[in-house]
C-alpha cells in the first residue's frame, strides 16, 4: 500500500533511480521502439507525399515571379534568380482580373445568399412540417440531382436565350438558388433538432415564419457555415456556366479569365501562373485560417449519420 | 497457473502527469479481484497495462510468474471484455468469437468446438448467424464475454462490461457473470465505479484513488475495517457520514465534539487512539444501519445522539431518515418508523459503527478490537 | 424659286430626315474587336474617334480575345444580340453565312459593294465566298516567310532558296554543318497545308467549275505536297514549344550546336528580332516562302476578317464603317499603331488592299518606324499578289477535322519511326535527328520517308471514304434542313416553338397546383409548408423539368441554333441511331468507350490512394494543422487554375519540369510527349484529376476513419490482428458508406468531365476547342459541349446527353444493387 504523502514529481524522479541503478531505460524497447519505427516511417510516407502533392503549387508559386528573360533561358531551375513582378504586373494590365474578381463575388455572393435563405427553409418543412404530399415531393425534388449537368447544359441556354437572360448573370444565378443537394443536408441536420423545442414555441403561440427564423435557425449554426462554404465555394469556381453565358469580356469572372490565360500569354508562362496564383493564393489564406469549418462542411457533406 | 503478480506499477503521462503509482498487487490463480473507484482514479489504465494496451512506465509485471511488461498484447494469453462490447459490427456473431482464434491459424474444428461450447454456456447458440446491431445489450454483453471464453485465456479483463445496460439487466448479469466464473474459475480482473457490483462480484477489492491503491482487501474486511476515510466513504449505501472534530477527554472517558453538531461519548475501544491523538482534528464516522437501529436499542450502554428528523424517505423494508444534530445533517437507517419530519429523536449508536479518522492525514485510528 | 408648298414639304421631308439621321446617331455601332490584350480595342477606339468626326456615327469598341471568340459570336448570333461588326479569323464567315448569321457583302449592299470589292488582292477574297455568296472581308494578312542568317549562308557558300529544291538543298548543307533547321508557324496545322498543296492546284476540298465537289486527297501529286510537309516539320531538329524569345535567341545565336541557321516563320517575328538586336541587322535576311518547283508560288494565308451581322439594324452604316477602316487614312494609321506597341506586341501584318501599297505611298514605308520591318514589308511586296485561296464548301470544317486528325497521326507515326531507328543505333531520338541531319545514317533519312509516304497513301486511302461521307451528309443536311430556313428566317422567326409549348405547359401546372392549394381545405391548412418548399420546387420546375422535356424534344430533331427554334425539323430516332453506329460522324460510341475507360482508372485508383493516405493521416500525429492544410488545401481550388498549372507540368520539352526530373533520374531518354501524343493525353488528363480529387476523398474517408469506435481496434489488438487485418476487418467495413458515396459521386463526377480537358487540351488557347491530339480527350461532356457550342448541333448534342444520362443512371443502379447486396439484411 502506497503513501500518499510523496509528491508526485518526487515519485517519477525515483523511478527513474531504480531504473538506472538497475541499469534499464526508462524508455522500454521492444514495444515503444516498435512504434517509433512505424510513426517515423508514417511521417516519412506522409511528408514525402506532400511534397510530391505540394510540387504544382511550388511550380506555380516559383514561375509566377520569374521575368521574362528568365523563362527565355534554356536550363530548368527550381527556383528564382532574379524575382521580379513584372508578370503579375503584366497580368493586371493585360486582362480584367480585378474586376473579375469583383464579377465573381457577385455572383458566388448573390448564389451563397440565396441558398441560405431558401435551402434551410424548405429542408426544415420537409423535416419538421407534416404536409400531404410531403415525402413524394422530396423524392421528386431527390431525383433531379440525379440529373448530370451535362444534360441540362443545352436545353437552359436555350431557355435563357428565350428570357433574354444571354450575357447577364441571370443564369448563372438563379438556377442554383435553392439547390437540392442543400435541401437535402438541411433537412438531415435539422432533423435532429429536438421536436419538444418547436412544439414548445408552438404552444407558446409562435407563428411559423417567426418559429423559422428565431428558434430553428440559430440552432443550425454549422449547417449555415456548410451551405455557406460549399455554396460559395461551388459558385466561385464555376466554370462551364460562365463560359457558355458570359459574352462581354468585362463581366467574365475570374476562372473564365484563368482560361483565357493560356491564349493571351501563350509563350509567357510567368504571366499564366500568376494568374493562378492570384485565384489560389487568397483561398489557401482563408483556408489556412478557417481551416476546421471549411473542413467540417466538406465532411458534413458526404457523411451519413 | 494464471497468477498475476503487480510490482511497484506506474505510469506517467509526463514527469507531472501520473495515472498510476506505484501498485503492488498479488492475484491468486482463480481469484475474482474487482479495481473499483471513482473516473479518473487509474483504474482502467491500469487494467490496459496488464492487457498491454498501454506502455508500462515503471515496476514489473507478471502473468503466471513470467514477466511480460514488454510482451505485445496478443501475446499476454488474457481476454478482455470493453464497455460497449466491441463487437465487429460487420462480422456474425460466430465470426465475432471465432476472429481471435483465426488469427491464431486454431484448426476449423477446434475454433467450431469452442465456439459452440461457449455459445451454450452463454445460452447464444441461437444468435450465433446475427449480426451485432441485430442484438439486444443483454445479448451483445454475452457475445463480448463469450468471445473472450473461446481464447481460453489465463486472466480475463473485464472494463466496465455492465455499465452501458439498464439497472434490471445490470442485476441479472451481475449474477450470471458471478456463476460464470463459479464455473470456470478463471482468475479475473473487474473493473467497475459501482461500488454494489465491486462488493457482490469481487473475492478482492482493489481501492484507487488518483492513481494509488488505497486498500486491497475483500468486501467485508473493507466495509468493517476501511483504512481511510475514502474507503469509508465510498463503500456501502448509503454511505457513512462523516462529521469533522476534535476529541474531548470526559470525565467518563473521551467524547467526540463537534462544533455546532453532534456530540458522542466513544466507546472504550477507542480510548487508547484518542489518547494518541490529543488535540488534532478528527473524523468522525458513523455508519447510517448504525445510527437508532433496533440492534443499537438493545445495547443500554450505547451512545446517544439527538436529532431532528428533516426528511424521512420510507423504502418499504426500512426507512432512511435525514436528520440533523445542530448544524450537522446525516442520515439514519433505521428498521421501523412511525415519526414525522419535525420529531427529535434520541438514537443509540452502534458501538462496532463507529470510526474515527485523523482529521489531515484521512487514516483510520487503530481501534482495540477486543474492549467493547 | 420653288413653289412655297413644295419647299414646306422639302423643309419637312428634311427635318424628317434630320430627325432621322439624329436618331441614327444616337444609336451608336457595336463593334467587337478580337485581339490579344487590350492594344487592338484602343486602336479602334481611336479610329471610332477619327470616324465618328468625320461622319457623326459613334462607334463602340468591345475588347474580345481569340480564346473563344467563336463560340462568344455564335452565342450571341444565337441570342440575338450580335454586334454590328466584328473581328473573325479567316475561316468562320462563310460557317456563318452559311446559317444566316452575317450578311452577304455582295448581295445586301449591290454597286455600293463593287468598287469595294474590287480594292483587295484577289485571291484573298474566295476563302469568304460560299456558293457565290461574299460574307467576309480581310483585314489583314499573316504568312510564312523565310530567315535566313545571310552570314552563315554565306560561311556555307549557300544563297536564298527560292525553290523548294533549292529548300531541301540548304537545309541539308546546313543541317550537316551543324546548324539547325526550324519550322515553327503552322507546323502541324492542318490549313498549314495549302502552302504545300496549292502550288499544285489542290486545295483539298473544293468546288469545281462546273459546281462538283472534289476532294483531292488521292491525288499523287497532293500527297506529295503534304509529304514534303511531314518532312519539314517533323523530321528535324525543331524546338516545337520554344517561347518566341527563345527560338529568335537562336536564331541569333552563334554557337553551331544551338543556333537557327534557317527558320519558318510568321512574318511578325522579323520585328522582334529587328527590335531585339539591330546592330545583327546585316547578318539576316527574309525572303519570302519558296516556289514549289512545277507549281505556282503560293503563300499560306492567316489573318482576321471583317463581317456584319444579319441582325444589325444599321448595316449601311456599319459598312460606312468598315469602309473607312480599309481607307488609306485609316490602314496607315492601323500599320503605325501596330508597329509602336511594346515588345512582341509590336507586329506588321500585310494590308491587303491594293491601294495602300501603291507607289504614291512607298514614302510612308520610309518612315523611321518602319525601319524595323523594312525586311517584312520588302518580302511582303513579293507575295501579294501569290495570295490564293477557294470557296467555301459545306462539309469543309468536318473534312479539315478529319485531316488535322490524320496529321496528328502523322506526327506520332513519325516520332514511332525516328525513335525506331533510334533505338536501333542506342541513341537517344534526338541525338538521332542531329544524327541523320548530319549524315550519319545513309539511306535511312529516304527510309523513314518512304514509310511515311506508304502510311501516308494509307490513311487517306481509308479516310477518303469518310470524309466524302461527311461532306454528302453535311450538304444534305444543310441542303435539307437550313437552307430554305435561311431563305426564310423571318417566318420561322414568328412561329410557336416546342420551348414555348413546354412552358406554357409548366406555367399551366403551376397555376394548377396554386388553385389545388388554394381551393382544397386540406391543402390549404398546409399552405404555409408550400411556401417554405416552394423556391426549390420552382427552381426545379423551370430550369430542371422544363429543359429536359425540351431537350428530349430536341433530341428528336435537327436545330441550329443561331436559326430560330422553331425550325427544328423533327428527325425521329436518327440522332439515337447514329450514336451506336462507328461510322457516325460525331462518334458517339468513341467518347462513351473514353469515358469508360477514364472513370475505370480515375474512380479505383483515387480510392485506393486516398485510402492509404486517410489511414496514415489516422495516427496521432505532430502538428494536425499543419498536415491537414498540406493534404486538404486542394479542396478549395478550382479545376481550371490547377489545370493550367498542370499544362506546363505536362509540357513536353526538356523544359518542362517533369520531363526534367525524369530525364534526370534516367527513367527516360527522351522527352514524354505527355499532352501532345494520343495515347498519353487521356492518362495526364487522369492524373491530373486524381491529384485534384485526394483532398476531397481523404476528407472523407478522414471523417469516416474517425468515427470508428477505438475500442474496436484494441479488441482486435487482443485477438492478435496485425495492422493489415485491423484495416481490412474494422476501417474498411466502418468506412462503407464513405466509400459508396465516393464511389458513385466519383463514377457520376467522372462521367462528367470537362473543365480539365478543356484546359489540357488547350481549347482555351487558340481558335476552336481542341480535346487533346486527335481528340483523344472527347469524352461525354466535351462531346456534348462541341456538338452544342461549337458546331451548334443542338438536335444532336441533346440526343448525346440524354445517351449520357441514362448511361449514369444505369451506371447508379447496378453500383447500387451491387452494394446493397453485400451487405445481409440491409438496413
Amino acid at each position: 500500500m502506497s503513501t500518499l504523502s510523496e509528491p508526485q514529481s518526487d515519485s517519477y524522479a525515483k523511478l527513474q533511480r531504480d531504473a538506472e541503478r538497475e541499469g534499464k531505460s526508462l524508455f522500454k524497447l521492444s514495444q515503444r521502439r516498435l512504434r517509433f519505427w512505424k510513426m517515423s516511417w508514417v511521417y516519412l510516407v506522409l511528408g514525402g507525399a506532400a511534397l510530391l502533392l505540394a510540387l504544382p503549387f511550388y511550380y506555380m508559386l516559383v514561375t509566377a515571379f520569374k521575368s521574362t528573360e528568365e523563362l527565355a533561358s534554356f536550363s530548368v531551375s527550381l527556383w528564382i534568380q532574379h524575382p521580379s513582378l513584372e508578370p503579375l504586373r503584366q497580368l493586371l494590365e493585360g486582362t480584367i482580373y480585378l474586376r473579375s474578381i469583383g464579377n465573381s463575388l457577385l455572383i458566388s455572393g448573390a448564389i451563397t445568399v440565396g441558398n441560405l435563405l431558401f435551402c434551410p427553409l424548405a429542408g426544415y418543412a420537409f423535416s419538421k412540417h407534416r404536409f400531404p404530399g410531403r415525402d413524394k415531393i422530396f423524392f421528386i425534388l431527390l431525383s433531379t440531382m440525379m440529373i448530370p449537368g451535362a444534360v441540362l447544359m443545352v436545353p437552359n441556354f436555350l431557355l435563357a436565350r428565350d428570357f433574354g437572360w444571354i450575357n447577364t448573370y441571370f443564369p448563372l444565378i438563379i438556377p442554383s438558388f435553392g439547390s437540392v443537394f442543400f435541401v437535402f443536408l438541411s433537412r438531415q441536420f435539422i432533423s435532429k433538432i429536438p421536436n419538444d423545442l418547436i412544439q414548445a414555441a408552438r404552444v407558446d403561440g409562435c407563428s411559423e415564419v417567426r418559429l423559422f427564423f428565431q428558434i430553428v435557425l440559430p440552432c443550425c449554426r454549422p449547417l449555415l457555415a456548410s451551405i455557406g462554404i460549399l455554396s460559395f465555394l461551388g459558385a466561385w469556381n464555376s466554370f462551364i456556366g460562365p463560359m457558355i453565358y458570359l459574352l462581354d469580356e468585362s463581366m467574365y469572372t475570374t476562372p473564365l479569365v484563368i482560361s483565357m490565360l493560356q491564349g493571351r500569354f501563350s509563350n509567357l508562362e510567368n504571366v499564366q501562373m500568376a494568374g493562378s496564383l492570384l485565384s489560389i493564393l487568397p483561398a489557401l489564406v482563408l483556408f489556412f485560417v478557417f481551416q476546421k469549418q471549411i473542413v467540417n462542411s466538406f465532411a458534413s457533406s458526404g457523411l451519413k449519420e | 497457473m494464471a497468477t498475476l503478480s503487480l510490482q511497484k506499477i506506474s505510469k506517467y503521462y509526463a514527469p507531472n502527469a501520473a495515472a498510476v503509482k506505484d501498485v503492488d498487487l498479488e492475484v491468486k490463480d482463480g481469484e475474482f479481484v474487482v479495481l473499483v473507484g471513482p473516473s479518473g482514479c487509474g483504474k482502467s489504465t491500469l487494467l490496459n497495462m496488464i492487457a498491454g494496451l498501454e506502455e508500462i512506465t515503471g515496476g514489473t509485471l507478471e502473468i503466471a510468474g513470467r514477466e511480460v511488461n514488454d510482451l505485445p498484447a496478443k501475446n499476454r494469453d488474457i481476454a478482455m471484455v470493453f464497455q460497449n462490447y466491441a463487437l465487429y459490427p460487420h462480422m456474425s456473431v460466430y465470426d465475432n468469437m471465432a476472429f481471435g482464434l483465426k488469427l491464431r491459424h486454431v484448426p476449423k474444428e477446434e475454433i467450431d468446438q469452442r465456439v459452440q461450447e461457449a455459445a451454450r454456456v452463454l445460452s447464444i447458440g441461437h444468435l450465433l448467424e446475427r449480426l451485432p446491431r441485430e442484438l439486444s445489450g443483454g445479448q451483445r454483453q454475452r457475445v463480448a464475454v463469450g468471445r473472450a471464453i473461446v481464447r481460453k485465456p489465463a486472466i480475463f479483463l473485464f472494463d466496465e462490461p455492465l455499465s452501458n445496460l439498464d439497472a434490471k439487466l445490470r442485476v441479472q448479469m451481475r449474477v450470471e457473470l458471478k456463476d460464470l466464473h463459479q464455473r470456470l474459475r478463471s482468475t479475473m480482473i473487474y473493473v467497475t465505479h459501482d461500488q454494489t457490483e465491486a462488493m457482490t462480484m469481487g473475492d478482492r477489492i482493489v481501492v484507487m484513488k488518483d492513481g494509488l491503491v488505497q486498500q486491497v482487501a475483500s468486501p467485508l474486511e473493507l466495509y468493517d475495517h476501511p483504512c481511510n476515510r475514502f474507503v469509508a466513504s465510498f463503500i456501502g449505501s448509503p454511505p457513512m457520514n462523516f462529521f469533522e472534530g476534535t476529541l474531548v477527554k470526559t470525565d467518563k472517558g473521551y467524547s467526540f465534539h463537534q462544533e455546532q453538531g453532534i456530540t458522542l461519548p466513544l466507546p472504550k475501544r477507542w480510548f487508547r487512539a484518542a489518547e494518541a491523538q490529543g488535540q488534532r482534528k478528527v473524523i468522525l464516522g458513523l455508519r447510517p444501519e448504525g445510527i437508532g437501529s433496533l440492534l443499537a436499542t438493545l445495547d443500554t450502554e450505547a451512545p446517544k445522539i439527538e436529532a431532528q428528523v428533516k426528511v424521512v424517505e420510507p423504502m418499504g423494508s426500512e426507512f432512511y431518515l435525514h436528520v440533523t444534530t445542530g448544524k450537522a445533517a446525516y442520515v439514519a437507517r433505521v428498521e421501523k418508523f412511525q415519526g414525522k419530519p419535525g420529531d427529535t429523536l434520541s438514537m443509540p449508536v452502534l458501538r462496532d459503527k463507529i470510526y474515527l479518522f485523523d482529521g489531515a492525514s484521512e487514516l483510520a485510528l487503530s481501534v482495540d478490537q477486543d474492549l467493547p | 424659286m420653288l413653289p412655297s408648298l413644295f419647299q414646306r414639304k422639302l423643309k419637312v421631308l428634311l427635318c424628317c430626315l434630320g430627325i432621322f439621321s439624329t436618331q441614327l446617331q444616337a444609336r451608336a455601332l457595336q463593334f467587337w474587336a478580337v485581339g490579344n490584350g487590350v492594344e487592338d480595342s484602343d486602336m479602334y477606339r481611336q479610329l471610332a474617334k477619327q470616324f465618328n468626326a468625320q461622319s457623326g456615327i459613334t462607334v463602340n469598341v468591345t475588347p474580345l480575345s481569340w480564346g473563344n471568340f467563336n463560340q462568344k459570336y455564335m452565342t450571341s448570333m444565337a441570342a440575338g444580340l450580335p454586334p454590328d461588326a466584328g473581328v473573325a479569323n479567316l475561316g468562320s464567315p462563310m460557317e456563318w453565312g452559311s446559317v444566316g448569321g452575317v450578311v452577304d457583302f455582295r448581295g445586301d449592299f449591290g454597286t455600293d459593294f463593287r468598287e469595294f470589292e474590287a480594292g483587295f488582292f484577289p485571291g484573298t477574297l474566295p476563302q469568304f465566298s460560299f456558293r457565290g455568296h461574299l460574307y467576309g472581308i480581310p483585314t489583314e494578312l499573316v504568312t510564312t516567310m523565310l530567315y535566313i542568317r545571310k552570314d552563315v549562308f554565306q560561311k556555307l557558300g549557300l544563297k536564298a532558296p527560292s525553290t523548294w529544291s533549292e529548300l531541301d538543298n540548304c537545309i541539308q548543307k546546313l543541317e550537316a554543318a551543324g546548324y539547325h533547321f526550324n519550322f515553327g508557324w503552322t507546323r502541324g496545322e492542318q490549313w498549314g497545308l495549302y502552302a504545300h498543296t496549292l502550288p499544285f492546284g489542290f486545295p483539298g476540298l473544293h468546288r469545281t467549275a462546273d459546281g462538283q465537289t472534289r476532294l483531292d486527297w488521292l491525288e499523287p501529286a497532293y500527297q506529295r505536297g503534304v509529304l514534303h510537309a511531314l518532312d519539314l516539320w517533323f523530321l528535324h531538329d525543331t524546338f516545337g514549344d520554344g517561347s518566341t524569345d527563345r527560338v529568335i535567341g537562336r536564331f541569333l545565336a552563334d554557337q553551331e550546336d544551338e543556333s537557327i541557321a534557317m527558320m519558318v516563320e510568321g512574318n511578325w517575328v522579323a520585328g522582334s528580332i529587328e527590335k531585339l538586336a539591330p546592330e545583327r541587322s546585316a547578318d539576316w535576311e527574309l525572303v519570302p516562302w519558296p516556289r514549289a518547283d512545277e507549281g505556282q508560288a503560293v503563300n499560306v494565308m492567316g489573318g482576321t476578317s471583317y463581317v456584319i451581322f444579319k441582325g444589325s439594324p444599321n448595316k449601311a452604316e456599319t459598312l460606312a464603317w468598315l469602309r473607312y477602316l480599309n481607307s488609306i487614312e485609316a490602314q496607315q494609321f492601323m500599320m503605325e499603331h501596330r508597329i509602336q506597341r511594346d515588345g512582341q506586341a509590336s507586329v506588321f501584318n500585310i494590308p491587303p488592299l491594293r491601294e495602300v501599297w501603291r507607289p504614291e505611298h512607298a514614302a510612308f514605308w520610309q518612315r523611321p518606324e518602319f525601319r524595323p520591318v523594312a525586311k517584312v514589308i520588302q518580302a511582303s511586296q513579293q507575295v501579294l499578289e501569290t495570295f490564293s485561296s477557294f470557296e467555301f464548301v459545306k462539309g469543309k470544317p468536318d473534312v479539315d477535322h478529319l485531316e488535322s486528325k490524320i496529321l496528328d497521326r502523322m506526327g506520332t507515326f513519325a516520332n514511332a519511326e525516328l525513335t525506331h531507328h533510334a533505338e536501333k543505333h542506342g541513341l537517344s531520338r534526338w541525338k538521332y535527328i542531329r544524327g541523320l541531319a548530319q549524315g550519319d545514317f545513309p539511306g535511312e533519312r529516304q527510309a523513314i520517308l518512304e514509310a511515311m509516304r506508304e502510311r501516308l497513301a494509307l490513311e487517306y486511302q481509308e479516310q477518303y471514304p469518310r470524309a466524302l461521307e461527311k461532306v454528302r451528309y453535311a450538304q444534305e443536311n444543310y441542303d435539307r434542313d437550313y437552307a430554305d430556313v435561311v431563305e426564310h428566317l423571318g417566318v420561322y422567326a414568328a412561329k410557336a416553338s416546342v420551348l414555348d409549348y413546354v412552358k406554357w405547359g409548366a406555367l399551366a401546372l403551376g397555376v394548377a397546383l396554386i388553385l389545388f392549394v388554394g381551393l382544397l381545405p386540406s391543402l390549404r391548412r398546409a399552405t404555409v409548408s408550400y411556401v417554405f418548399v416552394a423556391t426549390p420546387l420552382l427552381i426545379a420546375l423551370v430550369f430542371v423539368l422544363v429543359p429536359m422535356l425540351t431537350s428530349l424534344y430536341l433530341s428528336f430533331t435537327e436545330y441550329h441554333s443561331v436559326l430560330p427554334l422553331a425550325s427544328a425539323k423533327w428527325v425521329g430516332l436518327k440522332h439515337y441511331l447514329e450514336s451506336f453506329q462507328w461510322n457516325d460522324p460525331d462518334n458517339v460510341l468513341f467518347s462513351i468507350s473514353k469515358t469508360f475507360f477514364y472513370v475505370g482508372i480515375t474512380v479505383p485508383l483515387g480510392i485506393v490512394l486516398a485510402l492509404a493516405f486517410a489511414a496514415l493521416l489516422n495516427n496521432p500525429l505532430s502538428g494536425q494543422r499543419f498536415w491537414r492544410f498540406l493534404y486538404f488545401s486542394p479542396l478549395i481550388t478550382s479545376a481550371v487554375s490547377v489545370s493550367l498549372i498542370f499544362t506546363q507540368l505536362y509540357r513536353e520539352s526538356s523544359l518542362g519540369w517533369l520531363n526534367a526530373a525524369f530525364l534526370k533520374l534516367g527513367w527516360i531518354q527522351n522527352p514524354l510527349l505527355f499532352l501532345k501524343d494520343e495515347s498519353s493525353f487521356l492518362y495526364c488528363v487522369m492524373g491530373l484529376a486524381v491529384w485534384h480529387g485526394l483532398a476531397f476523398t481523404i476528407l472523407l474517408f478522414l471523417a469516416g476513419l474517425q468515427q470508428i469506435p477505438n475500442q474496436l481496434y484494441k479488441a482486435a489488438e487482443i485477438d492478435g490482428a496485425g495492422w493489415w487485418q485491423k484495416f481490412w476487418h474494422i476501417s474498411l467495413p466502418g468506412i462503407r458508406p464513405q466509400l459508396v458515396f465516393v464511389t458513385i459521386m466519383g463514377m457520376i463526377g467522372g462521367f462528367q468531365v470537362f473543365e480539365q480537358i478543356y484546359m489540357l487540351g488547350g481549347g482555351s488557347g487558340f481558335a476552336g476547342s481542341k480535346f487533346g491530339p486527335n481528340d483523344a480527350g472527347k469524352t461525354m461532356v466535351p462531346l456534348i459541349y462541341d456538338l452544342g457550342f461549337e458546331q451548334f448541333k443542338m438536335g444532336r448534342a441533346s440526343a448525346v446527353a440524354y445517351v449520357l444520362f441514362i448511361l449514369i443512371l444505369a451506371f447508379t443502379v447496378i453500383q447500387l444493387r451491387l452494394l446493397r447486396s453485400n451487405r445481409s439484411d440491409g438496413v
